[in-house]
């Protein structure tokens, strides 16, 4: 199985995802409805892009296939997923916690996370620092700009 | 046209403006030297704030921004060999061995003079031929205006730095993402799936923070190196006479070739940076000496990129197409304040194009300023650790994003396209033609739409005007000449040989 996902290579997945995709769009295009020439409905160009998106992918998803029998090294880097995955979940449950929790105490736990992440160690300089920058980006950005930043658990300031 | 500029400067010259050039130009500089950070990352972080200024005002800080980084990327291609912006990779080759020759500071300032000459001769070319081209342009129809954007992006897919059938790819799904929303004309719910938040569409902000500010983050969090810069002490940044003498015709004809390259779709600093070396390295009487120190191979690429940014803004002022992915952002940012860039914008709203004119020159005086007795701020700038740096563009990207609209969407939207644009870079896609894509996608439906009703449902109007039918025969060979698999291998070899 390792050595099949080896040699699919970037191009077979980009296409077959590209390919499910259009197929998907131009379902929902004619759900939409096309319309006619003289009368182009909704659907109308969603349709031409999607398909004209398919047959793209179609013709990369065959040529990826066809070189199964002969794999070459994959054109696309490698994906170095730890540092990544964990960056992503990270913003993520900084999006969901935002507004019940408050922009001050999820914005000091997220930099705290993210100032350890690529160089762990000296968590006091850096927990010192990731509340400091919240503070002071919630007084610049919610105080001095106005902009709406929620409050959450922590209403007094 | 002279009570124009003058009008221009009038406009540009207030406390207000002023203080903006300012701090675009500066911003600019600064991400220009910070590897890491492009000037579409820093222009989609600031449209947020430019909710509270003017247009004019967010125009002349968001282009500073623009022709600033042009500036700023010489500096750590000469002083580390890394490019601070991709349109100054060709500086590093014999940026970095002036450097190591102990001649850093005659390198650094020929480039900063030689963009301000550059930038200011394309300030003057954009003054003179945007006002023409715009009253050409008002001719234009439906079916000549979807022709020119179809023939654009087609361009662009086709000057694209990776697979050409990809940038098409890439293209055609901006297009579709850009019809999520109600119908234009109907007002039918597209791909909203019950969210009533969807039924506006997908937000520019969230799209461009995420595929270009979150995507780099990720990008560059993958390496997570820590820059070397050369240990050398930075004297007589002003050039000799021989220096000039050297320089003088690089400088020249870098202007005029980046100029003109700035305007064709997709070009912009980077194909300058790089043809003009090539042109350079062709005419010089001593080519191998190219690679070992030459100060034209310095001169001239630098002029070049510099000009390409004036020249990029005339297709988007007079015709309101952004050519390249940076420019799209401007365009963004005028829309957001309901401004439509193109040729009636010149008419009803010549203090925002003329305030831009005027605020381009006195930017450029800004930036020469700025380069070169800032030069040793700059290199302590490109010594704060990536660790530092990266939390906050994050930050910065999520206030950014949720201060538009107050809503979670946005973010979830943000970090989306953030994970998106970083798969577009492992699978060798191009974001830029998605980018494109997305901001002409509702006008050119509208456009092929109108267009049909106009005829009746006969697509022959695409073809029995001749604008239209220029176009199309345009983009209709550069289509051809994409997918020909001759000139695809031939291309795809050259690209290969360019990125090495």
């Amino acid at each position: 199985m390792k050595a099949w996902l080896r040699r699919t290579g970037a191009d077979f997945w980009s296409s077959l995802f590209l390919l499910l995709l259009s197929g998907a769009v131009i379902n929902e295009a004619f759900n939409l409805e096309l319309g006619t020439p003289r009368n182009p409905g909704s659907g109308f160009m969603i349709f031409g892009a999607a398909a004209a998106l398919g047959l793209f992918a179609l013709r990369q998803f065959i040529v990826s296939l066809l070189s199964l029998a002969h794999p070459k090294e994959s054109a696309a880097d490698p994906i170095h997923w730890g540092r990544i995955v964990c960056v992503v979940l990270a913003v993520l449950a900084y999006i969901l916690l935002l507004e019940p929790v408050g922009y001050l105490l999820c914005t000091f736990l997220l930099l705290t996370f993210l100032f350890e992440i690529l160089e762990p160690g000296y968590w006091v300089t850096r927990t010192i620092g990731a509340g400091l920058t919240s503070v002071l980006t919630y007084a610049v950005f919610a105080k001095a700009l106005k902009l709406g930043l929620p409050k959450g658990l922590i209403t007094f300031f | 046209m002279w009570t124009d500029i003058l009008y221009g400067f009038k406009v540009a010259t207030t406390p207000e403006n002023l203080l903006l050039c300012f701090i675009g130009v500066l911003l600019g500089t600064l991400v220009g030297v910070l590897p890491g950070i492009g000037p579409a990352g820093a222009m989609a972080l600031l449209l947020p704030v430019s909710f509270k200024i003017t247009p004019v005002g967010t125009f002349i800080m968001l282009s500073g921004i623009y022709y600033g980084s042009m500036y700023g990327g010489s500096t750590t291609s000469i002083l580390v060999s890394i490019p601070g912006e991709p349109a100054s990779v060709m500086t590093c080759v014999d940026g970095y061995q002036m450097a190591l020759k102990g001649r850093a500071g005659p390198a650094l300032g020929i480039s900063a003079i030689g963009s301000f000459i550059a930038g200011t001769f394309s300030v003057v070319g954009l003054m003179f031929l945007a006002t023409p081209l715009a009253k050409a342009a008002l001719k234009f129809g439906p079916p000549e205006f979807f022709c020119l954007v179809l023939m654009g992006l087609t361009l662009v897919t086709y000057l694209s730095r990776k697979s050409a059938e990809k940038a098409l790819m890439s293209a055609l799904l901006g297009m579709l993402l850009s019809w999520v929303g109600l119908d234009l004309i109907n007002g039918q719910s597209r791909f909203t799936f019950g969210n009533m938040e969807l039924n506006d569409g997908i937000g520019v902000i969230p799209l461009v923070m995420g595929l270009f500010g979150i995507s780099e983050v990720f990008t560059e969090l993958e390496k997570g190196e820590q820059i070397e810069v050369i240990k050398t002490k930075i004297r007589n940044l002003l050039p000799t006479r021989e220096d000039w003498r050297q320089s003088t015709g690089p400088i020249v004809r870098g202007s005029v070739l980046g100029f003109l390259l700035g305007i064709i779709p997709g070009g912009g600093g980077i194909i300058a940076n790089f043809m003009s070396y090539i042109m350079e390295k062709r005419i010089s009487k001593h080519p191998e000496t190219f690679g070992t120190g030459e100060i034209a191979g310095v001169a001239g690429p630098e002029a070049a990129n510099n000009a390409a940014a004036g020249g990029a803004l005339i297709p988007l002022l007079s015709l309101g197409i952004p050519m390249n992915a940076t420019v799209a952002l401007l365009f963004a940012a005028l829309l957001i304040h309901g401004v439509r860039p193109g040729p009636l914008m010149i008419q009803e709203r010549g203090d925002i194009f003329w305030g831009i004119i005027a605020s381009m020159y006195i930017g450029n005086v800004m930036l020469l300023v700025l380069n070169l007795p800032l030069i040793g701020l700059w290199v302590k700038v490109l010594k704060i650790p990536y660790r530092i740096i990266f939390p906050m563009i994050l930050l910065f990207c999520l206030i950014g994003s949720y201060a538009i609209s107050l809503s979670v969407l946005d973010l979830e939207l943000m970090l989306g396209f953030g994970v998106l644009g970083y798969l577009m870079r492992k699978f060798d896609f191009d974001t830029a033609p998605l980018v494109l894509a997305f901001l002409l996608g509702p006008m050119m439906e509208v456009a092929m739409r109108q267009s049909l009703l106009l005829s009746q449902g006969s697509f022959m109007v695409f073809f029995t005007r001749p604008i239209a039918v220029t176009c199309l025969g345009i983009a209709a060979v550069l289509l051809l000449l994409n997918l020909l698999p001759v000139i695809r291998q031939k291309r795809d070899r050259l690209a290969t040989v360019e990125v090495k």
